[in-house]
């Protein structure tokens, strides 16, 4: 019975893949994997029943040769093997009557089209370029080139007698409607825009245009205005430039804008402004490109297709791979997502949640809580080269940092406390041997004092001075871990009385400059209250300390690979998620009933959720709210507050008309916020509870809100309260 | 009292009598006008024939406008033409026959616009009428507005598609158009209308 269920659910998932591979094919023409925009692209195919047939004949022979063939099934799934043999066939069977030396041909072409994107794939995306349409343009250049001599291809009679052929779909009232669609008094441009989408599937038809239009709208509002935008740019410079072209032709060039618009504006490149002004900027080289090359290719009657297109996104994209300095506000799309309106709210949220997510984490190099006694810009030593420093020293619950008088070192709280490896590391060097100072009389001729520096990375070292001689626990080369000791804490050096010298810089030497470098994670105790602090830099008096990590919290939020959750909901159906890794080394948490899917990071002091993909019915999505991120320690009415990705958690449709904006604009926020509430027992905890909760703004405006309780007790999370627009949801381990 | 009634009866009987004889009596010179008109015409004689009918001239005739539009139209009285037809038009409003005459006075003075609303108006009444169609499709051809052209002449080879001057029409707005597959396909279905049709020909020898 197992393997019956086993073999039908395979079977469900070949069929999934094999209707992903066809209808993103569809959709990818518009660099889309937004469903109904494909089923839309396909009917409207279909509006001439023969090459809607050859088109899908051609991506069902390009499905069959990459399953067969073994080629990657990601880059197929989403339909970038695809698209260009379903545009050879559609090409090819628009222009010839429909016979079985038709199928034979465009099962061919269609095969040749498939290897020339897989080729291009090799030989283009070497240089992280995508091969857009160009192995379309090659495969139908070469069998239409061909084909002049091939007898037995008869010329389509399509689209010559098309009242005729409606007449006979649909009588009278059909060729009514397609005349009064055609007489509709519609503004040249705009006719031109319609028919210009509908030529990219070689028709000539108001309406493919139209419902093309409305498909591109739905998938996306920046797809969408980038589209209208390129075009009618390209529409303004011929204009200006007093080009003799006629609308027609103009339609049939159209395409070229849109598409050059909607990949650079949106889709190569985040949306933003600068990404539109350099669309605008370089839309006049595809109009320009597109005249030059037609009067090339058009002596040879050899349509250039989308070839403008293809050679001005291909050089502009290439062009920014030479750029000495990343910008943000001009940033290449690294990973897809096949929606502008996705690509943007991603980077956005990971340029606010994770721009330091390469900086290697130091953390502060002690035990305990310290007070900074000079911080970066310190008013006595941290000054020009060596101005990002800080100073630690350890003080009383008065304030003070020694007792008696402070006229001896050992006076001082902070004299021979260990001193820690701020991060993973090996000892890079020692400079042992000096001794302590009197307080109050620095030696000005050993500045740095007993000295440790730890390689981290190969621009990132860490240096620890003033530590007391003869107290060093590891040797020069040995490899250290964070949290080790290392030394104590002394009075050698520039140093009137006891403190630690701490300082970040990208060389190995004792003398080298400081970095102003953040540090990856601390807590700041102030008189009532704790603040987590990311990737920040501790201020002068400020209290600090490294997290100090709750056994209960730690253990209920170590996701292993292969761990099972279980959650019993009110209706007692339970869910199941499994915890996971990736190819890419990514973890999350697969639900088992709605295949969706919560990634998250989990280091030494946090666990923070990055993506969902998925349902959001499904109670996983919950989960991924309530615990987007959580450090490890236990600080009563400690808060955290993040932002959510704003595609996931905002209201539809207040986002559906923002997305127009969202490149230049933005008005709304979803925010996040975590409490540490409560905890039976401080020094052994038995249970512990969380509030979080997910508010939804516009300006400063609260549009809805979402409010989690979270109970963990020893054997991890036990239950979480939802609160959803007054609805009451409950999961219990 | 009696011979009262009687003698209104008899002067009433009188009176409409008259009337109807008189009306007999007009219709006849006005079909009589219409014959010598036609002869004059048939002879060459077009001052003649239209002085025929000036002769019967009545303003609320819808005939005599009609053929009185035609035959100035033919001796080169183009507005004089123009108002015989108007006053047509004004008569029967929904008729396309004076329009499609009103045409030819105002397309001989050059005034396109006011030929293509006519023949806009005809097709308003009459959608499907081929002779409109084509002839729109022919003064926007003419103004190399093929894509305008391309619309007109779609339908009439649509209605008529075996009909050499549509199809020919039809494949050389296409050929403009650049839309080859379809200029060759017409141009061959016209060659098989016509076989040896010079400008299908040619169409053809141009796209090889």
């Amino acid at each position: 019975m197992k393997s019956v269920t086993h073999a039908f659910v395979e079977r469900r998932s070949r069929v999934n893949e094999l209707l992903d591979i066809i209808l993103n094919s569809y959709s990818q023409i518009f660099f889309s994997t937004h469903r109904p925009f494909a089923l839309l692209i396909m009917l409207v195919t279909f509006i001439d029943f023969y090459t809607g047939l050859f088109g899908l004949i051609s991506v069902l022979t390009a499905a069959v040769a990459g399953i067969m063939l073994g080629f990657n099934r990601v880059t197929m799934r989403k339909g970038l093997l695809g698209f260009n043999s379903l545009l050879a066939g559609l090409g090819l069977g628009i222009y010839f009557s429909p016979s079985v030396y038709l199928l034979i041909i465009v099962i061919l072409a269609s095969l040749f089209t498939f290897l020339i994107s897989v080729s291009l794939q090799g030989v283009i995306g070497k240089y992280g370029l995508p091969f857009l349409s160009i192995p379309f343009i090659l495969g139908l250049w070469a069998f239409m080139l061909a084909t002049k001599s091939f007898e037995v291809l008869g010329v389509s009679e399509r689209g010559i007698y098309t009242l005729n052929e409606l007449y006979t779909l649909g009588g009278t009232n059909l060729v009514k409607a397609y005349e009064y669609l055609n007489n509709l008094t519609l503004p040249d441009p705009v006719r031109a825009y319609f028919f210009s989408l509908s030529a990219i599937l070689f028709q000539y038809n108001l309406l493919t245009g139209i419902v093309i239009a409305v498909g591109l709208l739905s998938f996306s509002r920046i797809a969408f205005s980038l589209s209208l935008i390129g075009f009618f740019i390209a529409f303004g410079f011929y204009h200006l430039i007093g080009a003799e072209v006629t609308s027609y032709d103009y339609s049939f060039f159209g395409f070229n804008y849109i598409l050059s618009s909607i990949a650079l504006g949106g889709f190569f490149l985040i949306p933003s402004r600068n990404a539109y002004l350099w669309m605008i900027l370089v839309i006049p080289f595809v109009a320009i490109l597109t005249i030059s090359l037609n009067a090339v290719f058009m002596q040879f009657k050899i349509p250039i297709y989308a070839l403008p297109f293809n050679i001005v996104v291909m050089l502009f994209l290439y062009s920014l791979k030479f750029r000495e300095k990343y910008s943000y506000r001009l940033s290449e799309v690294y990973f897809q997502h096949n929606s502008p309106e996705k690509n943007l709210y991603i980077f956005l949220n990971n340029k606010e949640r994770f721009r330091y997510k390469l900086f290697t984490p130091i953390k502060l190099p002690f035990f305990g809580t310290w007070k900074v006694s000079q911080a970066h810009d310190g008013e006595h030593t941290h000054k020009g080269v060596y101005k990002h420093a800080w100073d630690f020293i350890l003080v009383n619950q008065e304030g003070k940092q020694f007792k008696n008088e402070g006229d001896y070192p050992e006076e001082y709280f902070c004299y021979n406390k260990p001193v820690i490896a701020p991060e993973d590391g090996v000892v890079e060097e020692i400079i042992d041997g000096i001794d302590d100072n009197v307080i109050g009389q620095p030696n000005l001729k050993d500045n740095w004092g007993n000295t440790l520096i730890i390689k981290h990375n190969n621009e990132v070292y860490s240096k620890l001075s003033h530590l007391k001689k003869g107290s060093f626990k590891v040797k020069k080369g040995e490899d250290v871990k964070f949290g080790q000791i290392v030394a104590n804490c002394g009075n050698s050096g520039r140093s009137p009385y006891p403190h630690l010298h701490f300082q970040i810089q990208q060389s190995p030497y004792i003398g080298s400059v400081t970095m102003d470098y953040p540090l990856s994670n601390y807590i700041v105790h102030e008189k009532d209250a704790f603040q987590l602090k990311t990737h920040s830099r501790p201020e002068k008096e400020q209290l600090v300390s490294n997290i100090e990590t709750s056994d209960l919290l730690v253990s209920a939020l170590s996701f292993i690979p292969g761990q099972i959750l279980e959650f019993k909901t009110e209706a007692d159906s339970i869910v199941t998620w499994e915890v996971k890794v990736n190819e890419y080394n990514q973890s999350y948490l697969q639900c088992k009933n709605t295949d969706a899917k919560a990634y998250f990071e989990n280091d030494q002091n946090l666990f923070y959720f990055t993506y969902y993909e998925g349902k959001k019915k499904s109670e996983l999505f919950y989960f991924f709210q309530a615990l987007f991120k959580l450090q490890k320690g236990y600080y009563q009415n400690l808060e955290i507050t993040d932002q959510y990705p704003l595609y996931l958690t905002y209201p539809k449709a207040i986002l559906w008309f923002h997305d127009f904006i969202s490149p230049f604009l933005l008005l709304i926020r979803s925010q996040y916020s975590v409490q540490y509430k409560k905890i039976d027992d401080a020094i052994t905890p038995s249970q512990i509870q969380l509030t979080s909760g997910l508010t939804n703004y516009f300006l400063k405006k609260k549009i809805n809100e979402k409010s989690f309780r979270i109970t963990i007790d020893r054997d991890g999370i036990s239950d979480i309260n939802i609160t959803d627009d007054n609805r009451q949801i409950k999961l219990i381990r | 009292m009696e011979t009262l009634k009687k003698i209104s009866l008899i002067v009433l009987l009188g009176f409409f009598s008259t009337i109807v004889y008189a009306q007999q009596n007009t219709e006849k010179k006005i079909i009589e006008g219409f014959q010598n008109s036609y002869l004059h015409e048939a002879s060459g004689n077009l001052a003649e024939a239209i002085l025929d009918l000036k002769n019967v001239y009545q303003a609320d005739s819808y005939p005599i406008n009609l053929r009185l539009g035609w035959l100035t139209y033919s001796s080169g009285m183009f507005s004089e033409s123009q108002s015989y037809y108007n006053k047509a038009v004004a008569l029967k409003p929904y008729a396309v026959e004076p329009r499609m005459g009103l045409v030819l006075p105002l397309a001989a003075m050059g005034n396109w616009d006011a030929v293509i609303a006519q023949y806009h108006k005809v097709l308003e009444i009459m959608p499907n009428y081929s002779v409109a169609l084509h002839r729109l499709g022919l003064i926007y051809y003419g103004q190399k507005d093929y894509e305008k052209a391309e619309k007109y002449f779609e339908k009439v080879v649509n209605l008529y598609p075996f009909d050499y001057d549509g199809l020919v029409m039809l494949a050389w707005t296409e050929f403009h158009l650049k839309k080859y597959r379809q200029a060759k396909v017409l141009f061959n279905t016209a060659l098989m209308h016509t076989p040896t049709g010079a400008s299908a020909l040619e169409g053809l020898k141009l796209m090889q």
